[in-house]
C-alpha cells in the first residue's frame, strides 16, 4: 500500500515540478549571485586555523549549544563559555555516547512479536495485536522525550535525530512494527557517529527501511527499485547525480535484501532472489551485490556534497549552502574516508558556523524547540509524557514523519496555524501549565497575559546582579515546585513508597472542563479502596483543538496512586466515568488502555464495559464514550507467563527450577503455508510460537512437513534404482526454522543448497533410514534429536491446532491445508515405528497451548515514574549553575540565554513569558 | 492576476529561495500568477455535525417497511416526520428550516460516504477532513490546495477560518488558515511585541528572521484587519438555536457581513453519538440546528450574502440501520447532508439508499462525498484546480447555480 501512495506523491511531485519551470530559472540566477558573493567573501576570511582558538562568549556557547542540542542549560554554559572553539568540539565530541543514558524500554530488548501469525488472527486479536504495538511505540516516543530532557549529550540525540530525519522511516508505513523502529533507532546510536560507508552499508540490512521502501521481496524477475532509487536520491547523491539506469540496476544488486519474519524480524540474504548477473552502475560494470553499491555510490565525489549539505542544513543554516565551504566540508569528508566525526567536527569548526549572518538562520523544529525550551528554563510541564502529542500537534510525530524524505522543516514549522500552536505551547509553560490548565477559559488567559508586560515595562530601574538573579530564581522556584510537589491528580513517591502503586494509563477528551473519572478495588460486594473523584489533567481539549484525529495522537498517560494498604484479596478493579457532557453539543470521552497494580496487569481490552453507550466491540470496553464503568476481572488464575524477554530471563537463571523436564509447550500453533498433498511437492507448515520443550526455549519453530521423493539426492546409494515417483514424508527444518536456532550446531552432513551456500536445511524423512535424514538425525545433539522427534511425534496434533486457529473469515487458507487430513493420520501411525520414537529414553511429550499473552504490552516501565530533571540536573543544581553563570558572565540574563539573537520586541527587560513568546524563540 | 499581486510575489522570490523550505513556497506563487481565476467572495461554511449524525432521522424514508421494522422504537411515523414525497421527509423538528426548503435552497444528498469505510470516530472524520477513504488517507485539509493556489494571502484576510472543533480540514495547509480562539490569543499577546506591520522597516537582515516576522506580520495584519472590520461594522447578527453553534454562527456571520473575506468557514456541533435514549437527544439537537441555519439564512439575506454562501454539512458517518437495545443507534456507514444556500437549487441528489440490501448491517453508499467537495471546489468556488475532480458526478451537475 505505501508503494502505491508513494508512487502518487512522486507523480505529483514531478508534475508541480513541471509547472514551477519558470521560477526555478529564476532561483538559480539568484543561487548565483549568491555564490559569486560568497566566492568573493570567503577569500578574504581568516584560516580555520586561527580561529578554532578564539575563546567562546556567551553568545557564542549558546550558539553551539543551541545548534547542535536542544536549548542551552546554565550549566551547559558554564562548561563551554571560555573554551577555544577546538576544545569545545571536542567537548561535544567526547561526550557522543553510544548507549543512551535511560534505558530504552524493556520491550525493545525482546525478541520481535510474532507479526508473521497476522494472517491468522481474527480481527479483534489483529486488533489487540496492533494497539499492543501503538502502546510500544507511544512508549518509545515517551522514553525518547524524557532522554533528550535529561541527557548530559542532547548533541547525540541532536544527531540521531538527524539521522531519523535523514533515512525518514515511518512506524504507520511498515505493518506496526514498532521493534523494527526501535531496532533502526539503536542502528543510529551505534552507527551514527562512525564511517558513512558501514552506516550504509547498515541501512540497506535494516529491516524497517527494507520493509518500508518495499525491498523485502525484490526478486531478481522483478526487482522493486524503491530502494534503490531513495538510497541515491535522498540518501546518498542527490537528484541529477545518478540516472535512470542507475536506479534499475541498483535495484538489481539489491534483490534478495530482505527480512525473516520467523526468525526474529532480523535481515535476510535470500541469495535465490539475488541477481548475480553483471550490472553497470555509474559507468563500471560489475556482479555488484549492495555493499559493492554502497562502494560504487561512496566512489562518487557528490555523495561527500549531498551528506555536507545535510550536515550544513542541521547544524549551520537554512539558507542554501554556500558553494565554496559546502565543497570544503565534503573533501574533508571524503579525504577522511567518510567519516562522520571528522565531518562533524569541520562542520562546527568551520567559519560558516560561526559566522554572524548563519546565527539564528535555523527554524526550529518541534522537538528543537519545546526540549529546549523545557531545558533552558528548568520548566518541565507536568504532564510531560504527553509531550510526544504535543510534538505531533505541532507537525513532528517522533518515528513517523510523513515521507521518506523526512520532515520538510524550515518555513514549514511555522505556518500560520502551527505558528499560533507553537506560542501557545511556550506562553503555557512560562505559565507553568499545559492542556486544559491553560485553556479553562480564553478570556481568564487574556487577563492573565495582559499585566504582565505593563508592569515590567514601568519598571525601569538598572538591572543590578540580584535582580537578575530573583528573576532567574523564579523560573528554578517554579521548576522547584514542579519536580517537588506532587501532581493534584497522583502521587508518585518515587522512593518512598510504603503502600502498594496502581497505575492507569489513560487519556481523556475534554470540553469544557477535565474529564472527571475514580478507579476502586473491589472485593465482592465491598469497596476496599478508591482514589475518589480525580480529574484527568492534561487532557485534549476538544473545544480548542477538536476531536482528537488519530489514535496516535491520543495523549495518553499513566496516573499513579499509591494504594495506602497493601491489598491482596481482591477480585476486581473498576475505572469510572464520571462527567460526560453529551448534551447541547458537547463531547467529553474517557479512553483507558489498561490498569497495573501490585504488578498484575488489567488491559482494558479484556474489561467489561457497563454504560449508555457500551461499545459495539467488546475489546473497545476502554473507551468510555458515556458516564458508566469499567469493570477489570481479576483472572482465577494465574496466567502463564509466555512474555517472551520473562521468560528467557526464567529460563537463563533457573531452568532446572521453573520449568518441568518432560514438557512440550507452545503459545500458539498456526497454520503458516500449505500447499495441496495431491501436488508431487506438497507441504504443511506449522508456525509455533513461545515453544518450550524440556527447560529449552524458542521464540519461534516453523516446522515444514512435505513429501519430497524417495530418492534423496544425497542418496546416491539408492541412486535411479527407487521407484519413480514415490515420495516419503519429510520434515524439514532450515536455518531459519527457529529462532533461536533450532539445532545447537549443523551436522557434517547437512544439506548445503548449490544456489546459496549460506543457507542449510536439515531434513528428516519418516521412513528413510539410511539415507543423508539419518544421518543428518544421527549427529545431532540429545536435546536437538527431542525438538525433531517431539515435532514428528505432534503431527496430528499440529495440524489439528493449526486449522483450529484459522480464523472463520480465512477459511480460504485451508483450502490446501484439508488435503493433507488423511496424510497426517498416516504419518501419525506410521511415526510410532520410526527411528525418532525408538531411539527416546523417555517418553515424548504431547504438546500443551499456553496461550499467547504478547499482545500484553506493559508500558509501566521504570520511564515514567517522577518528572525528568532537565540536563540532568536537581532543582538544587540548576539554582548553583545560575549563580556561578551570573557571577561569571555579567551579560547572562533571561533573554540572552534564551533567546538566539535580540529580542523583536523592543522593551528592555522581558518576563520569562515575554522571553519564550518573543519571535526570535522559535529561531536557533 | 493583477500587478499588485505580481509585484509581491515578484518581490518575495529573492528572498524565498533561501530557505530550503521554500520551493513551495515559490511553486505556490507561480501557480497563483499562472491562475487567478477564482471567484472571491464566495465562500463556504462547513457544518461538522461531530460524533456522527443519524442520517436515518434526519432525511427520513418515511415509507419504507424496512426502516420501521429495523427501527421499532426509535423510528419516525406520523407527526415526527414532515413529508417532502412519497418517500422521504424531515424530521419534525427541522420544521424552522422548511421556509429553505420551500424556497428551493436546501438539497439532499443522499447515503453519502467512501469504500470500505472505517467506523472509529477519530480516523474517519480525519478522512472526511483529508478528502481519503478506506484505502488511503489523504495528505492535507480537502480545501487546502485548491485554494491556496487560487488566492494569495495577501489577496484575502483567510484561506479559511474555524470558529468551532478541530482545523483538521486545514491540516497541513501552507497558507493562512486560522482559528479564530487562538487567533483571539495570539493577537492578545502579540499586540506589543509583533512589529507594526506598517511602520516596522525590517529589522534584520537575516532572511529566516524576515520570514518569520513575514509569517507573524501577515498573520497579524490578517488578524487585524479582521478585527478592524469585525468592529467598523454595523451588523449585528443574532442566530438562535442556543447552542454552541448560535455562538459560532454568530461569530460566522458577524465576520460575513462585516466583509472579511475568507472562502472558508468551519463550524461544528457535537453530541451525535446517540448510543441511548436517541429521540431526545437528537431532536434537541437537529432543533438547534434548524434554527441556527434558518436565522443564518435571514441573516445573510440582509446583507445579500446568503447568494454566495453555502452550507454543508458532514459528519463521521451514519449511523447502524438496525437500532440497538438502548434505543439509540451504534456507529455506521453512510449518511445523508444537507446542503443550503441562495445559489443552490433545492431537492434531492444521489441515489436513494437500498434499506433491503444492506452490507453488515448498515447502508451501502451511493454517493462518494469527494464527488461534492469537487463541485464545490470547482462550480461554486470556481477554483482553476481542483483535487477532486477525478470523483467529479453528473448527477450534481445541478446542484449550484
Amino acid at each position: 500500500m505505501f508503494s502505491m501512495n508513494y508512487a502518487t506523491r512522486r507523480l505529483s511531485a514531478t508534475a508541480s515540478m513541471q509547472s514551477v519551470r519558470a521560477p526555478e530559472g529564476r532561483c538559480r540566477r539568484t543561487l548565483n549571485v549568491l555564490s559569486i558573493l560568497v566566492l568573493l567573501t570567503s577569500l578574504t576570511t581568516p584560516a580555520t586555523a586561527v580561529t578554532s582558538q578564539q575563546t567562546l562568549t556567551l553568545d557564542d556557547a549558546k550558539h553551539l549549544l543551541f545548534r547542535t542540542g536542544f536549548g542551552a542549560t546554565a550549566d551547559e554554559l558554564n562548561t563551554f563559555v571560555g573554551q577555544t572553539r577546538e576544545q569545545s568540539v571536542e567537548l561535544v565530541v567526547n561526550g557522543f555516547r553510544h548507549a543512551p543514558q535511560l534505558p530504552m524500554p524493556s520491550w525493545t530488548q525482546r525478541p520481535a512479536p510474532h507479526h508473521w501469525a497476522r494472517g491468522n488472527m481474527t480481527k479483534s486479536e489483529m486488533r489487540n495485536f496492533n494497539e499492543a504495538r501503538d502502546r510500544e511505540i507511544a512508549s518509545l516516543r515517551v522514553w525518547w522525550v524524557r532522554q533528550m530532557i535529561e541527557t548530559n549529550s542532547p548533541q547525540t540525540e541532536r544527531l540521531v535525530l538527524m539521522w531519523h530525519n535523514h533515512f525518514a522511516t515511518a512506524y504507520a508505513g511498515i505493518n506496526a512494527q514498532a521493534i523494527s523502529i526501535a531496532r533502526q533507532h539503536q542502528l543510529f546510536r551505534e552507527y551514527g557517529t562512525g564511517d558513512l560507508a558501514d552506516l550504509l552499508k547498515q541501512m540497506i540490512r535494516d529491516p524497517a527501511l527494507l520493509n518500508y521502501l518495499d525491498n523485502e521481496k525484490s526478486h531478481k524477475k522483478s526487482p522493486n527499485e524503491n530502494l534503490a532509487r531513495e538510497l541515491m536520491e535522498l540518501f546518498t547523491l542527490g537528484e541529477g547525480h545518478f540516472t535512470e539506469s542507475d536506479v534499475r540496476n541498483a535495484a538489481r544488486a539489491l534483490t534478495g535484501y530482505g527480512i525473516e519474519p520467523i526468525h526474529n524480524l532480523q535481515f535476510r540474504f535470500r541469495k535465490p532472489y539475488h541477481d548475480t548477473a553483471g550490472k553497470t552502475l555509474f559507468g563500471q560494470t560489475g556482479n555488484y551485490n549492495g555493499d559493492d553499491l554502497i562502494d560504487l555510490i561512496l566512489q562518487q565525489p557528490h555523495t561527500a556534497t549531498f551528506i555536507a549539505k545535510r550536515f550544513w542544513q542541521t547544524y549551520i543554516s537554512d539558507l542554501p549552502a554556500e558553494a565554496e565551504p559546502l565543497q570544503q566540508l565534503a573533501t574533508d569528508f571524503r579525504d577522511s574516508g567518510y567519516n562522520l566525526k571528522t565531518l562533524y567536527r569541520a562542520t562546527l569548526l568551520s567559519d560558516a558556523f560561526w559566522q554572524q549572518k548563519h546565527r539564528a538562520t535555523i527554524v526550529r523544529s518541534p522537538v528543537a524547540l519545546v526540549i529546549g525550551a523545557i531545558r533552558s528554563s528548568g520548566i518541565v510541564p507536568t504532564h510531560w509524557q504527553t509531550l510526544p502529542a504535543t510534538l505531533a500537534s505541532m507537525g513532528q510525530n517522533l518515528f513517523d514523519p510523513p515521507n521518506v524524505a523526512g520532515w520538510p522543516g524550515g518555513a514549514h514549522w511555522i505556518t500560520p496555524s502551527r505558528l499560533l500552536n507553537r506560542m501557545d505551547w511556550l506562553e503555557g509553560l512560562a505559565l507553568n501549565c499545559s492542556g486544559t490548565d491553560c485553556t479553562d477559559t480564553t478570556d481568564s488567559s487574556a487577563t492573565r497575559t495582559k499585566p504582565a508586560p505593563a508592569n515590567t515595562m514601568n519598571n525601569t530601574a538598572a538591572m543590578s546582579a540580584n535582580s537578575m538573579a530573583a528573576n532567574v530564581m523564579s523560573i528554578v522556584t517554579i521548576a522547584d515546585q514542579q519536580s517537588t510537589m506532587p501532581t493534584a491528580d497522583s502521587v508518585t513517591p518515587s522512593g518512598s513508597r510504603t503502600g502498594k502503586l496502581i497505575s492507569i494509563r489513560l487519556a481523556g477528551e475534554d470540553f469544557d472542563e477535565p474529564v472527571q473519572y475514580q478507579v476502586s478495588i473491589h472485593l465482592a460486594d465491598k469497596l476496599l479502596w478508591t482514589t475518589g473523584p480525580t480529574a484527568v489533567a492534561g487532557g485534549h481539549d476538544s473545544e480548542r483543538l477538536g476531536r482528537m484525529k488519530l489514535d496516535q495522537a491520543i495523549p495518553w498517560q499513566v496516573v499513579e496512586f499509591n494504594v495506602a494498604a497493601d491489598i491482596k484479596n481482591f477480585d476486581r478493579i473498576s475505572v469510572e466515568f464520571l462527567n460526560d457532557a453529551a448534551n447541547n453539543g458537547t463531547d467529553r470521552n474517557l479512553f483507558v488502555d489498561n490498569v497495573v497494580y501490585n504488578s498484575e496487569h488489567f488491559p482494558a481490552s479484556t474489561g467489561t464495559q457497563e454504560s449508555a453507550c457500551p461499545p459495539s466491540q467488546p475489546y473497545d470496553a476502554g473507551r468510555l464514550y458515556c458516564n458508566g464503568t469499567l469493570t477489570l476481572l481479576r483472572s482465577t488464575e494465574k496466567p502463564v507467563d509466555t512474555n517472551t524477554s520473562q521468560a528467557m530471563a526464567d529460563h537463563q537463571h533457573n531452568t532446572a527450577n521453573t520449568i518441568a523436564s518432560n514438557r512440550f509447550t507452545a503459545g500458539a500453533v498456526y497454520l503458516r503455508a500449505a500447499r495441496s498433498a495431491k501436488k508431487k511437492s506438497g507441504y504443511i507448515n506449522f508456525g509455533l510460537t513461545n515453544v518450550w520443550l524440556n527447560g529449552r526455549y524458542w521464540h519461534t519453530v516453523n516446522a515444514r512437513f512435505s513429501q519430497i521423493a524417495q530418492t534423496g539426492k544425497n542418496s546416491k546409494e539408492k541412486g535411479n534404482s527407487a521407484t519413480a515417483g514415490s515420495t516419503v514424508y519429510a520434515l524439514q527444518l532450515d536455518r531459519f526454522s527457529c529462532w533461536p536456532d533450532c539445532t545447537h550446531n549443523w551436522p557434517p552432513c547437512t544439506s548445503i543448497a548449490k544456489r546459496d551456500t549460506s543457507s542449510r536445511s536439515l531434513t528428516f524423512p519418516l521412513s528413510d533410514e539410511t539415507g543423508n535424514g539419518a544421518c543428518q538425525y544421527q549427529s545431532l545433539a540429545p536435546s536437538d534429536r527431542a525438538l525433531v522427534s517431539t515435532l514428528w511425534f505432534n503431527i496430528d496434533q499440529l495440524y489439528k491446532l493449526a486449522l483450529q486457529r484459522v480464523p472463520p473469515a480465512k477459511e480460504q487458507r485451508l483450502r490446501h491445508a484439508k488435503d493433507w487430513s488423511a496424510h497426517i493420520e498416516k504419518m501419525a501411525i506410521e511415526i510410532r515405528e520410526s527411528q525418532y520414537l525408538e531411539d527416546s529414553d523417555e517418553p515424548i511429550p504431547l504438546l500443551q497451548l499456553a496461550g499467547t499473552t504478547e499482545n500484553v504490552s506493559v508500558m509501566q516501565d521504570k520511564l515514567i515514574h517522577g518528572t525528568p530533571l532537565p540536563g540532568g540536573r536537581s532543582v538544587q543544581q540548576r539554582e548553583q549553575d545560575w549563580r556561578q553563570l551570573l557571577a561569571s558572565t555579567p551579560q547572562a540574563s533571561l533573554q540572552t540565554v534564551l533567546l538566539p539573537t535580540a529580542p523583536v520586541t523592543n522593551r528592555h527587560r522581558l518576563t520569562l513569558q515575554e522571553v519564550l513568546t518573543d519571535l526570535s524563540a522559535q529561531l536557533q | 492576476m493583477n500587478r499588485r499581486h505580481f509585484m509581491q510575489s515578484a518581490a518575495f522570490l529573492p528572498l524565498l529561495p533561501g530557505l530550503a523550505v521554500n520551493a513551495s513556497m515559490a511553486h505556490e506563487q507561480t501557480k497563483t500568477i499562472a491562475a487567478g481565476t477564482a471567484v472571491t467572495g464566495r465562500r463556504i461554511i462547513l457544518l461538522e455535525l461531530a460524533g456522527a449524525n443519524d442520517g436515518l432521522n434526519t432525511v427520513v424514508p418515511w415509507s419504507n417497511n424496512y426502516y420501521h421494522e429495523l427501527r421499532p422504537t426509535i423510528g419516525l411515523k406520523g407527526n415526527a416526520v414532515i413529508a417532502v414525497n412519497d418517500n422521504y421527509g424531515f424530521h419534525h423538528r427541522l420544521k424552522a428550516l422548511m421556509p429553505v426548503w420551500d424556497a428551493s435552497e436546501l438539497a439532499v444528498v443522499h447515503a453519502m460516504g467512501y469504500p470500505k469505510p472505517n467506523r472509529s470516530h477519530f480516523k474517519s472524520i480525519a478522512l472526511w477532513e483529508a478528502g481519503g477513504d478506506g484505502y488511503s488517507n489523504g495528505k492535507r485539509g480537502w480545501p487546502t490546495h485548491d485554494i491556496e493556489h487560487a488566492y494569495a494571502s495577501s489577496e484575502i484576510d483567510a484561506h479559511g477560518i474555524v470558529l468551532g472543533g478541530s482545523m483538521g480540514i486545514f491540516s497541513n495547509g501552507q497558507g493562512n488558515w486560522l482559528s479564530m480562539t487562538a487567533a483571539r490569543q495570539f493577537a492578545n499577546r502579540q499586540s506589543g511585541t509583533l512589529p507594526d506591520a506598517a511602520a516596522q522597516k525590517p529589522l534584520t537582515q537575516n532572511p529566516v528572521m524576515q520570514l518569520l516576522v513575514e509569517r507573524a506580520r501577515t498573520l497579524k495584519t490578517s488578524l487585524d484587519s479582521i478585527a478592524a472590520k469585525v468592529s467598523n461594522s454595523r451588523h449585528s447578527a443574532r442566530i438562535g438555536g442556543n447552542s454552541r453553534l448560535s455562538q459560532q454562527l454568530t461569530h460566522t456571520v458577524n465576520l460575513i457581513n462585516a466583509g472579511v473575506d475568507a472562502p472558508v468557514f468551519k463550524v461544528s456541533l457535537g453530541g451525535f453519538d446517540t448510543h441511548e435514549g436517541q429521540l431526545g437527544r437528537h431532536q434537541r439537537l437537529l432543533k438547534n440546528i434548524a434554527i441556527s441555519l434558518h436565522d443564518l439564512r435571514t441573516e445573510l439575506v440582509k446583507t445579500d450574502q446568503w447568494k454566495n454562501t453555502i452550507v454543508m454539512t458532514y459528519s463521521e458517518f451514519g449511523r447502524r440501520v438496525t437500532e440497538n437495545g438502548s434505543r439509540g443507534t451504534d456507529h455506521g456507514t453512510a449518511a445523508a447532508h444537507l446542503i443550503l444556500g441562495g445559489s443552490v437549487n433545492g431537492g434531492f441528489y444521489g441515489t436513494e439508499p437500498d434499506l433491503a440490501n444492506l452490507s453488515d448491517g448498515d447502508l451501502r453508499y451511493t454517493m462518494d462525498y469527494r464527488s461534492v467537495y469537487n463541485r464545490l471546489l470547482s462550480d461554486w468556488l470556481k477554483l482553476p484546480a481542483d483535487s477532486f475532480s477525478e470523483y467529479r458526478d453528473h448527477r450534481l451537475d445541478s446542484l449550484t447555480s
